[in-house]
Parts: structure tokens; C-alpha cells; sequence
């Protein structure tokens, strides 16, 4: 927990307090008083606050999942095959299996997805549930805790006051926490899903990548990339040409012959 | 959730790519050459191809089963045009849409003919694809907008010019150059001096590759009596033994005789026949030269590039020439290296040349 928090608690805690003097105490009638260092009392708070916080994190799920090693190892397969395509009839074969294969990940993986969304969804039903159980077993246990400590201070009618804005402090700090918390649970949910949902969509596109292939294979055109041109830019009449005048009107007579066709086109 | 989806994880990031292509990876340029009987590509990948301009589409469901394909391009189509509805959509030049043609099926087809001759070029993906096509010159009007809009489903940008043109350009001959474009269908003579031709500048012959099967169709009944044979095996027998002047070995063919192999003597009967194509092309440049300026017409005459399937026929060039001296006092006639693809190269060379900021506006 932040360091800063101790000096807030204590900070607080001073600023319920009153001053007073031992003389002062003994004209209200009290000869005795138990003293309870300011220390003592937001390494209380602070630890409470703290318990809360652990046992939600011990909540948490396991991020590391295994779903991305099949979505890989579905890639790699591919790529082997993209490479060594060695004959029509061997890259549809492989197509129809891998498409097989792919479709059976996927549907596995939307199976998956499903009972993982559903868990989620049942651990943040439980999280709500527990969480509200904890938090009242925790609000009486900080009430019962300050109400015995400002007992013992034997600050008397003034305690109660003092009791009860302690509480609101302790109990609204501690809320914000909690919020903390639970904000930060449910950013770990969406992550878990948001990680499979991208998954799954990358195994599905390597389904349709695969169904394309296949439709290729099928009817006997297999994928080609083509030839590069060796022009990597657009080119024009050099300027060099030694003909670079005559050239130049005759391409821009065939522009202009070209574009009127066009206008009239549309 | 979308923000956390950026922050990335070993296992998702590297997917880019499966996105569309960006154009961002190189320039291809596609010289086209849409002829009667074959369309060539030359690209600017390396890439050259010809592909007879024949498409044809399964006649019934039975043959589209049987074939596996929908649509079949150039010889296959040919070969299997018996379970076919084939179209040679560019047939006498331009696309046919006379009445009575199935004129809706051969645009169709030529749309077709066309992206498949783009295909051809194997543009990457991820490339900008600027495509020049030579359409014969006497295409219409109709008929280039048809060419265009089916040029520009499979490339960025694209351009028509007249087929001896982008001839002539590709060989860097600007001006002056008279450009005799033998094919299928027809010769296309073409004056050129300077800007883009016009219609006095181009005379459209028919005596071409097709006229010459014809003719030696009939030379061979005569000459070889008794004799099977059909168009496409006399356009073979063409192609490989064709000459006009100058000694040729003796040409024999095996012709079947009631199912017998009979070789037949037509060395003289090829020549003969194959010359039959030569007086009209002269007097034809005899024109072009005479309405041409007269301070200009020696120029010309000394400037006449063959290009075509036909200019294969041996011996042309010096033929046209003798020709052209007797009737025109002068002549000089090149044949170009590459005739198969010299229209193609040279709409390569003219797509190269174009500035950028053109093909952007055709975009
Ligand atoms: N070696 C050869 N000798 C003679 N003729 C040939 C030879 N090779 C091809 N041809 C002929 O050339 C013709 C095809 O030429 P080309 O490919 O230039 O025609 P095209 O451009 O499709 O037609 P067009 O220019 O009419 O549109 C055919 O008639 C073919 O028979
Ligand atoms: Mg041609």
C-alpha cells in the first residue's frame, strides 16, 4: 500500500482528536486514561485496509493462458504449407485437412471462449456476492475495533462523536480502496476475454485464408504473387531523351485523345 | 475495449497484410497488343505473352462439367470450340457489333479476352497497373470506350493508342515512318509524322494472314488433286514454309489421299500465292506517299517499318521494296526484330513515357 496513506490516516486521526490537559481531564472527573499512540492507531486502520485488498488479489485468475499456443501452432502449420506447396494435388489435400483442422481449433476455441466467458462471469457473480459479505463482516469488525479503542481512550460522550466521524473516515477511505479493487478485477476480466476473442479471430482468418486456398486449389489456380515490376516508381519521359520535346506532344496528344474518350464515356 | 486492443501481444501483432493491398510496392506497366487473331503483353516485369483472341464459353451445363472451366481463352478454346459457343470478338479489326453478330456476347468476350491478356502480365497484388493498349486503328469510337471500361476492371489506369503508332515508337521512328502492320485480318498501313494519325494518315487492307489460307486454300486443291485438308492445316503449312523471293529449299507437303499421307511439291504454288498480297500493299503506299507533303515523300519512302504476324513471310521486305522502286522509283523496308510483339512493346514503351500526372487524371 502507498506510504502516503499511513501519513493521511494519521493526519486524520490528529485532526478528530482534541487537545486537552492531564488537569483539564481531572476537573471533568476522569483520573484515568488509556493512551493509545496515533502510530498504533493508523498501523490499525492501515492494516485492515490492507487485509481487505489482499484478499481480493488472492481472488485473481491466472492470465497465463494456453489458447495462443494452438492459434500459433496453427500459423506455423500454415506457413509450412504456403512454402511447400509441391504439387497441386498435395497443397489441396493439406488445404482441406489444415481446413479441417482450423475448423475443428476454431470451433474448439469458441467452445472455450464460451465456458471462459462463463466462468468469468460466474467468478464476478461470486466476487460481487463474497465482496458484499466481506465488506459487512469487515465494517463490523472496524466499528467493533474503534469502538473499543475510543472505549478505553474513555473520551466519553465527546468519543462517540469522534467515533463516529473515525468511522465515516475509515469506511469511505476504505470504499475507495474496494472500488480500486473491483475496477481493477474487471479490467483483468476484459483482458482475459478481449485475449481469446483476438485469438479466435486470428484463427478464424486463417480459416478463410485456407478456405480461399482451397477454393483455388480447387479449381486448379494456385495462389501466385505475381512478378515484380522492375520499376518501383512511376517513371515519365526522361528528360535526358534526346527526343524529349517531340515525345512530350505526342504523349499528351494521346492523353488528351484518351480523355476525351473517357468524358464521353460517362 | 478497442484501445486495449492495441496494446499488442506477441501472439497478434504481425497480422498486417491481410488487409487490401496498398500500392505501395512498385509500378507495373502492360503493353497490349489486341489483335485479330492474337493479343500480346509485354510488361514491365518481364513478362511476354500471346494468346490467340479466342474466347469460348461452355456451350450447356454438360460441357461446362466436362471442361471444369467457364471460360476458355485462345487455342484451347480453339481446340475445344466444338463444346463451345466461341467468340473471336476483334475478328476483321475491329470489335464485331453489326446487326445479326451476337454483338452483346463479343463484347463480352472481348472483355474477357482482354482481362485475361492482363492476367497474363502476373501484376503483384500490391503493384499499380498501367496498361497502354494498341487497338487496331480503325477501331470506333464505341468500340474503344468498350475496350477501355474492360481494361479498367483489372488495372489502375489505362490508355488506347493505334496499334502502328505505338509500332513505330517502340523503335523511337517519331515521324516520317510509314508503319505496315500485317495480320489476321487485315494489313493496316499507317503515315505517321508527328501527332497521332488521323483517318487520312491509315488505309485498312484485307489481304492478310486470312486471305493468304484462303488463297492457298483454292492454290492447293488445284495443286494437289485429290487431296484432304482443312484451312487450319494450310495456315500451318503458311506459317512454316512461307516465302515471297529469293530461293527456298523444295517445299513438300504430306497431304492424306483417301486416308493415305501423299506428299505433294508446292514450293512454286506458296511463293506464287504469297505474293498475291504484295501489289495491293504497294499501291496502297503509293497512296499514303502521294498525299503526304511533297517536300517529305523521299523521307517516307526510305522509312517503312513491317511489323505483324505477316511480316514473318520471307523475303517480304525485299519484295515490298523491289515493288516500291518500280512503281514509286524509291523504297527502303524494314522489318521489325520482334513482329509478334512489337505492338505490344511498343505500347510498353509508350506506357513508360507517359507522365505521371496523366495516368492519374485517367484514373
Ligand atoms: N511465319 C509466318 N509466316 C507467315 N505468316 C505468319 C507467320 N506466323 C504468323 N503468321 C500469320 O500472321 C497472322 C497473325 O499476325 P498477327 O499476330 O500480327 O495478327 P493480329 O495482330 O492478331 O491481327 P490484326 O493485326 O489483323 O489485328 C496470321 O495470319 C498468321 O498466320
Ligand atoms: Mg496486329
Amino acid at each position: 500500500m502507498a506510504r502516503g496513506i499511513k501519513k493521511k490516516i494519521q493526519q486524520a486521526v490528529r485532526k478528530l482528536s482534541y487537545r486537552t490537559t492531564v488537569d483539564q481531564l481531572k476537573k471533568k472527573g476522569i483520573n484515568r486514561v488509556n493512551v493509545v499512540g496515533i502510530d498504533r492507531i493508523s498501523a490499525l486502520i492501515e492494516t485492515a485496509v490492507h487485509r481487505t485488498l489482499k484478499a481480493r488479489m488472492a481472488l485473481g485468475f491466472n492470465p497465463n493462458l494456453t489458447h495462443g499456443e494452438i492459434a500459433n501452432e496453427t500459423r506455423a502449420e500454415f506457413l509450412r504449407l504456403l512454402r511447400n506447396k509441391e504439387s497441386l494435388k498435395k497443397v489441396q489435400e493439406e488445404t482441406e485437412e489444415e481446413k479441417e483442422s482450423l475448423k475443428s481449433q476454431v470451433a474448439s476455441l469458441q467452445n472455450e471462449l464460451q465456458t471462459l466467458q462463463r466462468e468469468i462471469e460466474e467468478k464476478r457473480q461470486r466476487f460481487v456476492r463474497e465482496e458484499r459479505v466481506r465488506t459487512a463482516a469487515e465494517d463490523q469488525e472496524l466499528v467493533l475495533a474503534v469502538q473499543e479503542l475510543l472505549g478505553q481512550a474513555k473520551l466519553g460522550a465527546k468519543g462517540l462523536d469522534i467515533q463516529e466521524e473515525l468511522l465515516s473516515l475509515f469506511l469511505g477511505r476504505l470504499d475507495e480502496e474496494r472500488k480500486r479493487v473491483r475496477a481493477q478485477k474487471e479490467l483483468e476480466l476484459r483482458k482475459e476475454v478481449d485475449l481469446l476473442n483476438r485469438r479466435l479471430q486470428k484463427v478464424t482468418k486463417t480459416l478463410d485464408h485456407t478456405e480461399g486456398r482451397l477454393q483455388e486449389a480447387l479449381t486448379g489456380v494456385t495462389e501466385d504473387l505475381g512478378v515484380s515490376s522492375i520499376y518501383k516508381e512511376v517513371q515519365g519521359l526522361s528528360s535526358q531523351d534526346p527526343e524529349f520535346k517531340k515525345k512530350k506532344t505526342l504523349m499528351t496528344s494521346i492523353f488528351e485523345a484518351n480523355l476525351e474518350l473517357q468524358q464521353k464515356d460517362s | 475495449m478497442t484501445d486495449e486492443q492495441t496494446n499488442t501481444n506477441s501472439a497478434t501483432d504481425s497480422e498486417a497484410g491481410a488487409e487490401g493491398p496498398s500500392k505501395e510496392h512498385g509500378v507495373l506497366y502492360i503493353g497490349v497488343d489486341l489483335g485479330t487473331s492474337r493479343t500480346s503483353i509485354s510488361a514491365s516485369n518481364g513478362v511476354r505473352e500471346t494468346v490467340a483472341s479466342a474466347v469460348g464459353y461452355p456451350k450447356d451445363v454438360v460441357a461446362m462439367k466436362l471442361l471444369g472451366k467457364e471460360v476458355l481463352y485462345g487455342d484451347e478454346a480453339i481446340k475445344k470450340r466444338l463444346s463451345l459457343n466461341l467468340y473471336k470478338p476483334l475478328e476483321h479489326g475491329v470489335l464485331k457489333s453489326g446487326d445479326g453478330e451476337d454483338s452483346e456476347g463479343n463484347l463480352r468476350a472481348a472483355k474477357d479476352l482482354l482481362q485475361e491478356a492482363i492476367r497474363l502480365a502476373k501484376a503483384r497484388k500490391d503493384e499499380l497497373v498501367y496498361a497502354v493498349i494498341g487497338a487496331p486503328a480503325q477501331a470506333s469510337i464505341h468500340n474503344k470506350k468498350a475496350i477501355i471500361e474492360a481494361a479498367r476492371e483489372s488495372v489502375d489506369s489505362v490508355m488506347l493508342c493505334s496499334e502502328p503508332f505505338a509500332v513505330a515508337y517502340g523503335l523511337d521512328w517519331l515521324e516520317d515512318v510509314l508503319v505496315i502492320d500485317i495480320g489476321a485480318g487485315t494489313t493496316d498501313l499507317c503515315r505517321m509524322h508527328g501527332t497521332m494519325p488521323e483517318d487520312a494518315d491509315q488505309i485498312t487492307l484485307t489481304y492478310a494472314g486470312d486471305y493468304l489460307d484462303q488463297e492457298l486454300f483454292k492454290a492447293f486443291q488445284e495443286a494437289c488433286p485429290g487431296a484432304d485438308f482443312t484451312i487450319n492445316m494450310v495456315k500451318e503449312i503458311k506459317e512454316k514454309y512461307a516465302y515471297v523471293s529469293g530461293s527456298s529449299e523444295t517445299i513438300t507437303v504430306n497431304l492424306p489421299v483417301s486416308g493415305k499421307p501423299t506428299p505433294f511439291e508446292v514450293t512454286e504454288v506458296v511463293k506464287n500465292t504469297c505474293k498475291k498480297i504484295i501489289p495491293p500493299i504497294v499501291e496502297a503506299l503509293g497512296k499514303l506517299v502521294a498525299s503526304f507533303d511533297p517536300e517529305f515523300q523521299e523521307r517516307l519512302k526510305g522509312r517503312v517499318l513491317l511489323a505483324g504476324g505477316g511480316s514473318l513471310i520471307r523475303g517480304l521486305d525485299r519484295a515490298i521494296e523491289d515493288g516500291m522502286h518500280q512503281k514509286l522509283g524509291s523504297g527502303r523496308v524494314i522489318r521489325i526484330e520482334e513482329p509478334i510483339y512489337g505492338g505490344a512493346n511498343g505500347a510498353l514503351k509508350i506506357a513508360h513515357d507517359m507522365p505521371e500526372e496523366f495516368w492519374e487524371k485517367l484514373k
